[in-house]
C-alpha cells in the first residue's frame, strides 16, 4: 500500500464534529478563571526576586545608615531628592519609545505621581490599582514584552508591591500590569540610579547582580574571574537567532564559586577553544570577558521564535548583558576521571559511538558528538577490548525547546539510551565524568528546576529534600487518586502535580503514591511546604517499551511527595 | 474589539485577547470547534476522550499563553499541544488492550456520507487492532502528515526509532486491512 493511498484512507478520519455547548460553556468558565489568575499564582520572573531583595536589602541597609543614600556592596540606589515627586520635578520631559537606555527594561524606576495599573496597554483597559507617587516599580525582564506606545502614552509591563514589604508577591497581593510611564510630554517615573562598587568583582557578585546592573556597572571592561567550571551544553534552546553563540541561551557555559555558590553563566567567543578534557570535570579556571560585546549590534531572533517580536533594541541589550569569554585559563585541572554508574559522562570526541549491546558488533543507535553529557545507567562491560558503559540521555528539561547546538546523531533532543566505549584501544579517553553543578544542599526550587531529569538522580539520588512552592487549585496532570488503567503511578507522561517555585517558572513536578495517604486536593490553592525524593523504588514498574531501561530511569527522576502541608508566603 | 498594541504578535495578541472577556470568548468560539474536531478524529471518535484532550490542551494553552512562540496561528500551536496529550494518554492506554480497543470504536459522524462512514469505520476497526504507538504514528504521518522527525520529537524517540516503528505500523495496517494492493 502506497503513501498516497494510506494518506487517502486516513483522510476519512477526519471530523466536522462540533463539541456539545454545555461542554464549551463548562470550558470557558474554567478558562476565564485560569486566565483570571484564580487558579494559580501570576508569573514571577526571577529578576523581580532578585530586585525587590535588593532593594529591600538597600532599605534595610539605609536604615542603619541613617543616611539618604542606601548602599550595597555592588548596588546602590540612591532615591530622589524631592520629598514630595511629582510631574513638574521631572528633569526629562518625555521618554522615546526606544528607551533601553533610559528605563531598560530589568531596572527599575520610582513614580513621580499617583499612577494607574492596567490590564493592558490602554487607558481604556481594566485598572488593577492606583499605585502611590514615590513607589518603586520593576521594569519587567525582556521575555515580558514591552515598551508600547498607544493612546499617546508609552507603557512598560511592570511588576510592583506596596513597599515591597509583601515581596515575594503573594496570590491575593502585588500586581503586574501596564504602567504609563510618560504621557502628554511628561514622563511619570524616574529612572532609579545604579552605583557600582569600586573593587573588581568576582563571579559571585556578578550572579547576584540584575543583567542591567551588570552591564550598567562594567560596561565593555575586560574582567577576571575565578571559579569553577561547571556546565556544558544544556539543551535548552527557547529560541533561536544570529549569532548564536551570542543570543542562544544554549550556549551558556558557567562557573561557580570554589566553595560553593550561584552559578555565573557566560558564553565563549567563537575564536577560543575550550579544552574539554581539561575544564569538563570541574576544573578551576580563570576566565577574561566582557559585557557589551561588538557583536551585540548584529543580535537577531529568528522570525516567527518567542522573542522575535521584541523592538531590536532590546534584542540587542539581551546580548550586550551577556559576558563574552575571551580567554580561559585552566589553574587546576580536574583529570579526567573515568565513568561511573549513576554519574554524568562527557564526551571527549566527536562521534561517539551507541551501540545496542557492548561490543564493536552490536547495532550503532547513534553517534554523540564531542561535549555531550550523559547519564551513565549502568557498566562496564568488557568486551572486543573496550570497556563499555550505557549512557542515557538526560531527558528534556519542562517547558524547554528540544534543539541541540551539537549535532548529535540522530538525536535532536536529549534522549538516547545505547553503550559506548570509553577509551581507544590506545588508551585515549573517550569519556570522562563530569560535574553538573548540584546544588551543596536542600535550596531554593531556582537552583532544582529546569534540569535535564536525570540530573536529579546525580545530584539528590533518594535523600529527601523539602521544596516551598504554590500548589495550583486545579490538578495539571494525571488524574490524583487510585492508579489509572493499571499504569504504574510513576509513569504518568507530564508532571503530575506542579508545584510552582516562588521564584518563577517552570516549577517542579510532584508525583504520589496512591497508597501513602498524601491528599494534595486539601491544600490546593496555597503556599505548601512539600517533602519527598528522587529516586524511588516504584520507577521499578516503569517497564515501557521499546526502552524498558530508560523509562525506569526517567520514571526514578520524578519527585515522590512523603507530606505536604500548608505554609506561609515565602 | 481592536486591541491597541503597535508592535507585537501572536503571543501578545493571546494575552491581550485572554485579558478581555468578551475578547476572549469569541477567540474561544472561533478556535474551539477546530482543536476539538482534530482531537476527535485522532482519538477514535471517542466524544468523551476528545473532549477531556481538548480540556487540558486549553487549559495548558492558557497557561502558557505568554510562552507561545508565534512560529504558527494559534489553533497550530493549541493541536501541537492537543497531539503531546495525545501522545501522553496513548502511552498511559497503552499498557490496557481492552481500553484500546473502546478508544478506537467511536460512533460515525451523521454528516458524512454512507461511503466516507464506511471507509471511517473500516479505517478505525482496523487501527483498532494495532499497538497505541502504531496508531499513532500512522495518525501522525498520514493524517497529520508530519516528518519523521517531526513524529520523533513529538513521540520522544530516535529517528531511527521512530522510521522503524512506522515500518513495521504500516506492515502491520496493511495486513490489517486486507493486505497490500499492490502485492
Amino acid at each position: 500500500m502506497r503513501d498516497d493511498q494510506l494518506s487517502r484512507l486516513f483522510a476519512s478520519l477526519a471530523d466536522a464534529s462540533d463539541p456539545d455547548p454545555a461542554v464549551a460553556d463548562d470550558l470557558f468558565e474554567l478558562l476565564r478563571l485560569e486566565a483570571a489568575g484564580v487558579a494559580r499564582p501570576a508569573r514571577r520572573p526571577w529578576m523581580v526576586l532578585l530586585a525587590a531583595a535588593l532593594l529591600l536589602a538597600a532599605i534595610g541597609a539605609g536604615a542603619i545608615l541613617g543616611t539618604g543614600l542606601i548602599r550595597l556592596p555592588w548596588l546602590v540606589i540612591a532615591p530622589s531628592a524631592s520629598a514630595e515627586p511629582n510631574l513638574t520635578n521631572s528633569a526629562e520631559p518625555s521618554l522615546p519609545v526606544a528607551t533601553d537606555n533610559v528605563l531598560p527594561v530589568g531596572s527599575l524606576a520610582r513614580t513621580l505621581t499617583e499612577l494607574p495599573l492596567h490590564d493592558r496597554p490602554a487607558t481604556d483597559s481594566a485598572l488593577q490599582t492606583l499605585i502611590p507617587a514615590g513607589q518603586v516599580v520593576y521594569l519587567q525582564m525582556v521575555g515580558e514584552v514591552g515598551p508600547y506606545e498607544a493612546d499617546g502614552t508609552v507603557w512598560y509591563p511592570v511588576a510592583w508591591a506596596r513597599d515591597f514589604e509583601a515581596w515575594p508577591i503573594p496570590p491575593d497581593g502585588g500586581f503586574t500590569g501596564w504602567l504609563p510611564v510618560a504621557g502628554g510630554g511628561l514622563a511619570t517615573v524616574e529612572p532609579m540610579e545604579v552605583v557600582c562598587p569600586g573593587a573588581e568583582p568576582d563571579a559571585a557578585h556578578l550572579a547576584g547582580m540584575t543583567a542591567w546592573a551588570r552591564l550598567s556597572c562594567h560596561g565593555s571592561d575586560e574582567l577576571v574571574l575565578d571559579g569553577r567550571w561547571i556546565a556544558g551544553n544544556g539543551g535548552f534552546v527557547p529560541w533561536t537567532g544570529e549569532p548564536a553563540w551570542l543570543v542562544m541561551p544554549s550556549f551558556d557555559r558557567a562557573i561557580a564559586p570554589v566553595g560553593g555558590g550561584q552559578p555565573f553563566y557566560f558564553v565563549t567567543d567563537p575564536d577560543v577553544s575550550v579544552d574539554t578534557e581539561l575544564v569538563g570535570g570541574g576544573a578551576e579556571v580563570r576566565i577574561t570577558g566582557h559585557f557589551d560585546d561588538p557583536a551585540s549590534s548584529g543580535c537577531v531572533i529568528q522570525a516567527g521564535e518567542p522573542l522575535s517580536n521584541q523592538p531590536t533594541a532590546s534584542v540587542r541589550t539581551y546580548c550586550r548583558e551577556r559576558f563574552v569569554v575571551t580567554s580561559i585559563e585552566v589553574l587546576t585541572a580536574q583529570p579526567g576521571q573515568p565513568p561511573r554508574v549513576g554519574s554524568l559522562a562527557d564526551t571527549l570526541a566527536n562521534g561517539i559511538r551507541l551501540r545496542q549491546e557492548p561490543g564493536t558488533n552490536a547495532p550503532i543507535l547513534g553517534t554523540l558528538a564531542l561535549g555531550t553529557w550523559s547519564y551513565v545507567a549502568d557498566g562496564p562491560r568488557e568486551a572486543d577490548g573496550y570497556t563499555w558503559w550505557l549512557l542515557a540521555g538526560r531527558g528534556v528539561p519542562s517547558q524547554s525547546g528540544c534543539i541541540s547546538p551539537i549535532s548529535t546523531d540522530p538525536y535532536d533532543c536529549p534522549v538516547w539510551y545505547g553503550w559506548a566505549a570509553d577509551a581507544s584501544t590506545g588508551g585515549d579517553p573517550w569519556l570522562a565524568t563530569v560535574n553538573p553543578g548540584c546544588p551543596p544542599n536542600a535550596g531554593p526550587l531556582t537552583e532544582d528546576y529546569g534540569r535535564q531529569p536525570l540530573d536529579y538522580l546525580v545530584c539528590f539520588g533518594g535523600e529527601s529534600r523539602t521544596y516551598v512552592g504554590w500548589l495550583a487549585e486545579l490538578s495539571s496532570g494525571c488524574p490524583p487518586g487510585p492508579v489509572q488503567d493499571g499504569m504504574p503511578w510513576l509513569a504518568c507522561g507530564s508532571a503530575y502535580e506542579l508545584l510552582a517555585s516562588p521564584e518563577g517558572p517552570p516549577g517542579l513536578g510532584l508525583f504520589v503514591d496512591p497508597g501513602s495517604g498524601v491528599d494534595l486536593d486539601a491544600v490546593r490553592g496555597r503556599w505548601v511546604r512539600v517533602t519527598g525524593h528522587f529516586d524511588d523504588p516504584a520507577a521499578a514498574d516503569c517497564t515501557f517499551e521499546p526502552d524498558p531501561g530508560y523509562e525506569v530511569l526517567l520514571c526514578r527522576s520524578r519527585f515522590v511527595v512523603e507530606s505536604i502541608e500548608p505554609t506561609t508566603a515565602p | 474589539m481592536a486591541i491597541p498594541v503597535t508592535q507585537g504578535d501572536q503571543a501578545v495578541r493571546l494575552e491581550a485577547i485572554v485579558a478581555d472577556e468578551a475578547t476572549f470568548r469569541a477567540w474561544y468560539d472561533a478556535v474551539l470547534p477546530r482543536v476539538y474536531r482534530y482531537l476527535l478524529s485522532r482519538c477514535g471518535h471517542d466524544v468523551a476522550l476528545a473532549e477531556d484532550l481538548t480540556q487540558q490542551t486549553f487549559v495548558e494553552a492558557i497557561r502558557r499563553r505568554r510562552q507561545f512562540d508565534g512560529r504558527s496561528d494559534a489553533v497550530t500551536w493549541l493541536c501541537a499541544i492537543g497531539r503531546n496529550k495525545l501522545v501522553d494518554h496513548f502511552r498511559r492506554a497503552g499498557r490496557d488492550q481492552r481500553r484500546q480497543l473502546r478508544l478506537l470504536d467511536g460512533a460515525n459522524d451523521p454528516g458524512n456520507s454512507w461511503e466516507a462512514a464506511e471507509i471511517r469505520q473500516s479505517v478505525d476497526a482496523t487501527l483498532a487492532r494495532l499497538s497505541a504507538e502504531q496508531r499513532l504514528v500512522l495518525v501522525f504521518r498520514y493524517l497529520d502528515g508530519l516528518s519523521v522527525r517531526e513524529i520523533a520529537a513529538a513521540i520522544g524517540r530516535s529517528e531511527s526509532g521512530t522510521e522503524s516503528l512506522l515500518v513495521r505500523a504500516r506492515d502491520a495496517f496493511r495486513r490489517a486491512h486486507g493486505g497490500d494492493p499492490d502485492a
